[in-house]
């Protein structure tokens, strides 16, 4: 669905991270650009060591200053997130929520789940008083039956699905203008996964907040979002918008992702495998690094790594193809014009 | 890799046949665990009640659910980790739980597992010509000699060269090469039965599907029988010929997977499947149904049919009798006292949106 | 891991293969298993002081043509000699004897009762503890609460206890200080057999109809051994001091038998004029000691440099 406002709220330029290792920094992200609009939602397609999950912490301003160098621009509203330190984040903490996978590693174990969610708001400024109010009625919002009674439960007394809404309630107590969900209905069934992802689509509706899913789930992907990038070792190699992704990605990547998954095409059973493995950052193949598992490789993509290349209309490739195609076409055009 | 297909066939009725590998008659499991309450009494989690199905040779028949289904639990019963409170399990026409000492010993022969995650389903300590061997040497299966040249057999034929993986430990492999190990390990002393729990689901799309092409490329080459146990519903359309939906430690539907999968019968089912994001290969039987509420403590199951306190179609005698299986197509069996009813209800809930 | 301190436990990947290829495939694997923790530089600095301390006081007094510890010859001029005196490196005692003699003569029944004391105290808490956490249930509540009844009482006072009882010999001291180090080892196993209890590559090998016996011996052991490790070389420098401290006492070694130990206690008596006399046996329990805890600090940290 469709609620863009001319408004950006996030601005990512050329965004690289290093992580330093025992060997030396490695490279888990080489130069992200994105722009994201209040009400938007996109989301960040890719398999592991892609970089998208460094790429949220660093969105969200919590990324281990130790063990990260990061290059590059964030800005939250304007406000720059890169390179900062908790501490100058401070005031604009709650502009950006991050939801991870593991919703009991998120809760704290100890703490009953409705002072969690007081202390995120008492944190922030509000009253003590206000602050639990406010919590029972994020708890009711995010579709827990019986918020009183649920304020005072421990997280172990409590399914995967709710300590999902909880840590959701949790995201939202600060009003934020970002959501990024990292992984945040993987490990959930099915069925909660419906429900998650229905009361996510609602509250964004009501609030005008942008989010930002990560996932490795190309068809969650394409029911939910409005725009797909995707990623491969620590750069966006596509640009989407969702109801393409299934039936024409240009990237060879976007589309062995798509084929990967079981029951994508009409008809075939089996999911097509891609061979190989996702590359380890630290050795990354040299030229594209998706080009030792590509079935259309060229003499060119083992020696220059593409960039992405601007295809009009809410897409953008990095592919050598690509390039090749909008050429011919624009030399089509121009000579049609003759 | 030639990517190999599917055919489902739909295997006649669930009556037993000479060539049954598994089945399966009213298994029960139960765990003790601290009651809730405090106090000095143990509370029962009721994991598995009566469940009954069988396998026949050369099938892949899947389980599917969710969390708290018992689905697992299942699993591990049949392997004996820990064997089932009540009922019986027969594999190849023998009833194993009354087993003990050599017979016990020679049963475990016939079915061998292949866990989900792949790291830790492999001791670290050990090489993978360890590791694959292991069944062969816990069985006396052949002299040294013939062992070592049946790993190398299973490994060539699971996509690992021998000479390359012999001497490697687990930590220096990936995962999909790690569930390449696990499924060796599992086909080396020839099982009748493989029982693959969530096989997939720890690795990344794209190893995924290496090794959803391995498990079926295996199948087809070595007549393998698997027991499928998922809760992604698109891995189970496609490996699968039979399935079987649980919740809560009930068995809710079994039929062909084509058939269940096209117009299931079960309230539960149908919610499962719809609830599946769309995509081509994959049509939902009806409009995504979202069920209301969580799912009950398996410590205090709902009376009646288990599923009642989030089932679209509830009625009153869905508390008060517990559904048994009936017959509702070639094949097909639900426990449900409304049957196919939910299309109904949801075909008149959209009419009523619009 | 490897079959270092700890018998027929540390199983490692040797199996029970029975053709000799396989054995061999399987030391060739073992060598490269103690070469990773030999290729450590924190393991192997502390380890060769080690080796360089056992191989002085054992082969010493051979290489070095020694006088007895008890050798020393009577008459005034051959008492209470001092250091680098001609013959005598580090002078001798009251009784004539060669202090450098009793000094590395002494090293060997420290050092005896060190790797005595733990070796025993290792297997016999090890498989008790292994096997209550694998077992469970009533075997594991009976050991633990043996265990329990063991740990309240305590340990040196009755370690001196029982060698007065038995009467002091170095035998009785290594039994004494045994019995009493088997509740750290077996609490520990029993901790690691719990945790690893429940991994899935234990319930594979029982599910393909592996024996309780073997799933101990070539999955639990060999996992649980190398934290184990760590933790008797801790233990070594332990029984040393409870050796030097039960000597001290009177309850150890018995004289003449020199120990590091009985050393320092006739030495207190001539601190005034002979320092040396403490501060040499004191220096070399100082230095064995501190090896041992750095050999277990560096296989601690090659361990979980590997867990990675």
């Amino acid at each position: 669905m469709l609620s863009m406002s001319a408004e950006i709220i996030l601005e990512i330029e050329d965004l690289e991270i290093d992580l330093l290792r025992r060997g030396g920094p490695v490279s888990i992200v080489r130069g992200v650009s994105l722009d994201l609009h209040r009400g938007q939602r996109i989301a960040i397609l890719g398999e592991s060591g892609a970089g998208k999950s460094v790429t949220a912490r660093c969105v969200a301003g919590i990324l281990a200053e130790r063990r990260f160098t990061v290059r590059g621009s964030v800005r939250v509203e304007g406000v720059e997130f890169a390179r900062r330190t908790r501490k100058q984040l401070r005031p604009h903490r709650g502009k950006v929520a991050l939801i991870f996978q593991d919703p009991t590693r998120t809760l704290n174990p100890s703490m009953r789940v409705g002072r969690q969610i007081t202390e995120a708001l008492v944190h922030s400024g509000t009253d003590k008083r206000a602050a639990e109010q406010e919590a029972i009625e994020l708890i009711g919002r995010v579709g827990i039956a019986d918020p009183e009674q649920r304020y005072h439960n421990y997280p172990h007394q409590l399914s995967g699905g709710m300590r999902q809404r909880i840590v959701l309630a949790i995201a939202l107590a600060l009003k934020p203008d970002i959501l990024v969900a990292d992984e945040a209905t993987t490990s959930l069934d099915v069925t909660t996964q419906a429900q998650i992802m229905r009361l996510l689509s609602g509250i964004i509706d009501e609030t005008g907040m942008a989010m930002v899913l990560i996932t490795h789930d190309v068809a969650l992907a394409a029911s939910v979002a409005d725009d797909i990038l995707v990623m491969y070792a620590g750069k966006i190699v596509e640009q989407i918008p969702a109801i393409d992704v299934i039936s024409s990605g240009e990237m060879p990547y976007t589309r062995a992702l798509v084929s990967a998954v079981p029951a994508m095409a009409e008809g075939s059973e089996l999911p097509v495998p891609i061979p190989g493995i996702p590359p380890d950052p630290a050795a990354l193949p040299g030229g594209c690094p998706f080009h030792p598992r590509c079935s259309v490789v060229l003499e060119r993509c083992h020696e220059e790594e593409p960039p992405l290349l601007g295809l009009g209309d809410r897409r953008a490739a990095a592919c050598w193809h690509a390039e090749l195609r909008s050429l011919s076409t624009a030399a089509a055009i121009s000579q049609g014009a003759r | 890799m030639t990517m190999a297909s599917l055919t489902p066939e739909e295997s006649p009725p669930d009556s037993p046949r000479g060539d049954t590998v598994l089945e399966v008659r009213g298994l029960s499991q139960e765990f003790a665990v601290r009651s809730p309450k405090g106090g000095l009494r143990k509370a029962h989690v009721s994991a598995l009640a009566g469940v009954s199905f069988s396998v026949s040779k050369g099938e892949t028949f899947a389980l599917v659910g969710e969390t708290g289904s018992g689905k697992s639990t299942l699993a591990r019963a049949i392997i004996g980790e820990p064997a089932p409170k009540a009922g019986q399990i027969f594999l190849n026409g023998t009833e194993t739980t009354t087993l003990r000492g050599p017979a016990l010993l020679a049963s475990r022969r016939a079915v061998q597992m292949v866990f989900q995650d792949p790291f830790t389903a492999l001791d670290p300590r050990w090489t993978v010509e360890q590791l694959v061997c292991e069944p062969l040497q816990v069985h006396h299966a052949g002299t040294r000699r013939e062992q070592l040249m049946r790993v190398r057999e299973i490994l060539s034929q699971c996509g690992l060269p021998p000479g390359r993986y012999l001497e490697r430990y687990p930590r220096d492999l990936s995962g999909g090469e790690c569930q390449r190990v696990a499924i060796a390990r599992a086909l080396a002393i020839s099982p009748d039965l493989v029982i693959c729990d969530e096989p997939v689901t720890a690795l990344d799309v794209s190893i995924q599907a290496q090794i959803l092409n391995l498990l079926a490329e295996l199948r087809d080459r070595l007549h393998l029988t698997y027991l499928l146990i998922a809760h992604d519903l698109t891995v189970v359309k496609a490996l699968s010929h039979r399935v079987g939906t649980m919740y809560l430690g009930k068995l809710c539907e079994v039929g062909g997977t084509a058939t269940v999968f096209e117009r299931p019968a079960h309230p539960y089912t149908t919610a499962l499947l719809s609830a599946v994001p769309p995509r081509p290969g994959f049509k939902a039987p009806t409009e995504p149904i979202i069920l209301s509420g969580e799912v009950p403590s398996p410590l205090n199951p709902p009376s009646g049919c288990r599923f009642r306190t989030r089932c679209p179609i509830a009625q009153p005698v869905c508390a008060e009798v517990v559904p048994e299986a009936q017959e509702v197509g070639r094949g097909h069996s639900v426990m449900c006292h409304f049957p196919f009813e939910i299309h109904d209800v949801v075909a008149s809930r959209s009419t009523a949106a619009i | 891991m490897t079959e270092a301190v700890g018998g027929p436990i540390a199983g490692g990947g040797a199996g029970a293969l029975p053709l000799r290829g396989s054995l061999r495939t399987a030391w060739v694997r073992e060598q490269r298993n103690v070469k990773r923790y030999l290729r450590n530089l924190e393991v192997t600095i502390p380890a060769s002081v080690f080796l360089l301390v056992v191989l002085a006081c054992f082969f010493g007094p051979w290489i070095f043509g020694l006088p007895g510890a008890n050798a020393g010859k009577l008459g005034i001029q051959y008492q209470l000699l001092p250091l680098n005196s001609p013959g005598h490196l580090l002078g001798t005692d009251i009784n004539g004897n060669d202090l450098l003699s009793r000094l590395l003569h002494g090293g060997q029944v420290s050092i005896e009762v060190g790797l005595g004391a733990t070796t025993i105290g290792f297997i016999l808490g090890s498989v008790l503890g292994t096997f209550a956490g694998y077992i469970g249930g009533i075997v594991d509540a009976a050991v633990m609460r043996f265990l329990d009844i063991q740990l309240a009482f305590p340990g040196l006072i009755l370690a001196l206890a029982v060698a007065a009882y038995l009467g002091p010999s170095e035998l009785h001291v290594i039994f004494a200080l045994s019995f009493f180090s088997v509740p750290g080892y077996a609490r520990l196993t029993r901790a690691q057999a719990l945790r690893l209890r429940e991994r899935d590559y234990i319930a594979a090998s029982r599910a393909m109809g592996a024996s309780t016996w073997h799933v101990m011996r070539r999955h639990m052991s060999p996992n649980i051994m190398p934290s184990m490790l760590t933790f008797a070389f801790l233990q070594i420098g332990q029984a040393i001091v409870a050796e030097a401290a039960l000597s001290y006492l009177g309850a150890g070694i018995p004289f003449p038998t020199p120990s590091w130990g009985n050393m320092v206690k006739v030495g207190q008596d001539y601190l005034r004029p002979r320092p040396d006399f403490v501060l040499i046996p004191g220096g070399m329990l100082f230095i064995t000691i501190l090896v041992c805890n750095l050999i277990a600090n560096g296989l601690r940290d090659v361990a979980e440099s590997e867990a990675e």
